[in-house]
């Protein structure tokens, strides 16, 4: 493996007697699109306001490309940011705020000119050089401070919820294009947002954080489909979380009881003694109902107690003999009305049991 | 809202709305008394510079005697030195009231910076004319700064320049018309979104540059506000001239002061007007090159 360009080591910061930040530790790779993924007050913003020198750890290690950064402020790290509300120079051009950069390192003005153009070309404002910034929109405005942060060629580009201040449509089309500009560009993303659609849809890599604790980093589909915490369950939507007891337990299996069916997964790290309950994920996508319940290795007995229709999918809503609640998500419709009793099924492979 | 559906016949007569009678009834009280009590009594000062005088009162008639007599006269003189005062007094109050203000939009938390700005009205809870007065003894030959001085070491005699003289009106003005300063010039630095900073100083500009290039820019109508502010007030000054100035320290206001006295009305008014007339040039100038409304607007967004 070689050295990662920014690894954050037990990084904790206190705002007052809050923890925002609490033994933080990370690993970013060259040309990698990392996410800062959890609900706002989970620490994102601040983690990300240290690695750019904006605000000082309390405790651990900044390093970006295995220099520690503690002694270096934030004019000398050489990284780019892009904010949620812009922040682009309101007395600028749109020419002046993306060249601002190079101006500061007094690049001769032929440089300027020529790379001012090409980053407005890449993020598709060519011909508005000449603009007042206060008068473009919302969108256009992100993208000039996205070519300004960009125009430095910084090591790593810190983007604070950039995306958080415009329309839903909008949304959509820049996330393809700020992934599409990152492979072009080649430059190491990282990213912060609480969407968790977002988040999937263009990272590497994400780190879901909760109160300050990194409770998970892993690949999108590795966070969707294999969550370690009841909370990273919670937060992608569409996951069960139900209750089983635990009959026996080997190295890297248990036997777990739901409802009144007994089947063997995969087991947690950690200890899992014998007669206590844990908690598990199944995917809505993964339950069963009706026919299909029939062809599952795990099928318990259920009623349907609401049908929510959500266009591309319908959530069958069913409930176990033990009360317990279930969402079975299918393409169409397979019961006809809530009360009709029903076979629920999924298979050992997509259960998770979880830590919490 | 008064149409009358069906295809009937419209009313010719716009009904009135009765909000926007309210509306304008209630502008039309302070409108009237601005007219009443400043514009209309201006237009008559105007009016009356290009009057004659006849014996100890006026005559209407179309003269510009009075404007002659102040712009060849040795008054012509004293509005040099007030540009000139007024100006130093200005340059000085923005020098001293900047970093004030900037510390307090910066550096202070805003609660704590609410009520320093507070104690900046102190001052103008004593009367201006004691507060100047004051001066005369603390600059006087006999008083405590010559004492401090002389105490230390660094002065023999006693400093005679320091009262009845330029210093001793600059110091007046500057303290009088300073802390006005701070309030606009507070305002907009405050205005100035700290993430343009941030911004600043990630793309690679240390603080000295990110000040030049953003902040001082960005505050620039607080500047120009406070500029009209300590300009204005200083230039119109009677009292600090008087006591701080000595006997014969003339400024425009003293001046026009006593010529009122030797009830020459008509040249009194023509230099009243001249004032006036380079006042509305400045904030003419300053409506041109800043749009007012945008700064208020970023006031208010604050």
């Amino acid at each position: 493996m070689p050295e990662p360009l920014l690894s954050l080591h037990e990084v904790t910061k206190r705002f007052g007697s809050t923890v925002v930040a609490d033994r933080v530790s990370f690993a970013v790779h060259r040309g990698e699109f990392f996410t800062l993924l959890g609900p706002s007050g989970s620490g994102k913003s601040t983690i990300l306001r240290m690695i750019a020198g904006l605000e000082r750890p309390d405790r651990g290690r900044v390093l970006i490309s295995g220099r520690d950064m503690a002694d270096v402020p934030p004019w000398r790290r050489g990284l780019g940011m892009v904010f949620q509300q812009y922040a682009v120079f309101p007395h600028m051009t749109v020419a002046d705020n993306v060249g601002y950069g190079l101006r500061v390192r007094r690049l001769p003005r032929d440089v300027i000119e020529a790379r001012v153009a090409e980053l407005l070309a890449l993020v598709g404002l060519a011909g508005m050089a000449r603009k007042n910034v206060t008068v473009l929109s919302g969108g256009e405005q992100q993208r000039v401070a996205l070519a300004r942060a960009l125009a430095i060629e910084p090591a790593l580009l810190l983007l604070d919820e950039p995306l958080g201040a415009l329309d839903e449509k909008i949304r959509r089309d820049m996330q393809t294009e700020l992934k599409e500009i990152q492979r072009k560009t080649g430059t190491t993303f990282v990213y912060v947002t609480h969407d968790q659609e977002e988040a999937l849809t263009m990272s590497d890599r994400i780190a879901v954080f909760h109160q300050g604790v990194c409770v998970q980093c892993d690949a999108p589909e590795v966070l969707f489909r294999r969550p370690r915490t009841r909370f990273v369950a919670g937060f992608f939507r569409g996951s069960n979380l139900v209750e089983g007891d635990v009959l026996d337990h080997t190295d890297t299996q248990l036997r777990v009881r739901i409802g009144e069916r007994s089947l063997v997964v995969g087991r947690p790290p950690g200890l899992v003694p014998r007669g206590s309950r844990v908690a598990v994920a199944i995917r809505a996508e993964n339950v069963r109902i009706g026919s299909a319940a029939r062809r599952c290795s795990v099928q318990l007995d259920a009623v349907v107690s609401a049908i929510v229709y959500r266009g591309t999918t319908v959530d069958h809503i069913v409930e176990l003999r033990d009360g317990q609640r279930l969402a079975a998500t299918s393409t169409r419709r397979e019961i006809d009305a809530p009360g009709a009793r029903t076979p629920c099924g999924f298979d050992p492979e997509d259960v998770v049991v979880l830590e919490d | 809202m008064g149409t009358v559906q069906g295809g009937a016949v419209q009313v010719g007569v716009r009904r009135a709305d009765p909000s926007r009678v309210a509306r304008y009834g209630i502008l039309a009280i302070p409108m009237l008394f601005v007219a009443l009590f400043f514009i209309v009594p201006l237009a008559l000062m105007v009016v009356g510079s290009f009057w004659e005088r006849a014996g100890f009162w006026v005559r209407p008639a179309f003269s510009v005697r009075a404007y002659a007599e102040f712009l060849t006269g040795v008054r012509l003189f004293v509005l040099r030195r007030s540009l000139a005062v007024a100006g130093v007094a200005t340059l000085a109050g923005l020098v001293i009231a900047y970093p004030i203000a900037y510390f307090l939009a910066r550096h202070v938390p805003e609660r704590t910076s609410r009520s320093m700005l507070l104690l900046f009205t102190v001052p103008f809870v004593i009367n201006y004319v004691i507060r100047n007065f004051a001066w005369t003894y603390l600059l006087g030959r006999t008083g405590p700064v010559n004492g401090m001085l002389m105490a230390a070491g660094l002065i023999h005699r006693p400093l005679d320049w320091l009262l009845f003289s330029d210093v001793a009106v600059l110091v007046g003005l500057i303290t009088s018309y300073m802390p006005f300063m701070v309030y606009p010039l507070w305002l907009a630095v405050a205005a100035v979104d700290r993430r343009l900073v941030e911004a600043s100083w990630l793309l690679g500009a240390n603080p000295r540059v990110t000040f030049l290039k953003v902040t001082l820019p960005l505050s620039m109508p607080g500047i120009f506000a406070a500029v009209i502010f300590g300009f204005v007030g200083s230039f119109g000054e009677s009292a600090v001239p008087i006591i701080l100035g000595g006997v014969g320290y003339q400024m425009m206001g003293n001046t026009i002061t006593s010529t009122l006295g030797v009830l020459n009305y008509p040249l009194a008014a023509a230099m009243s007007s001249v004032v006036l007339a380079a006042m509305l040039l400045f904030l003419a100038g300053w409506y041109l090159v800043f749009d007012v409304r945008s700064f208020l607007g970023k006031l208010v967004r604050w």
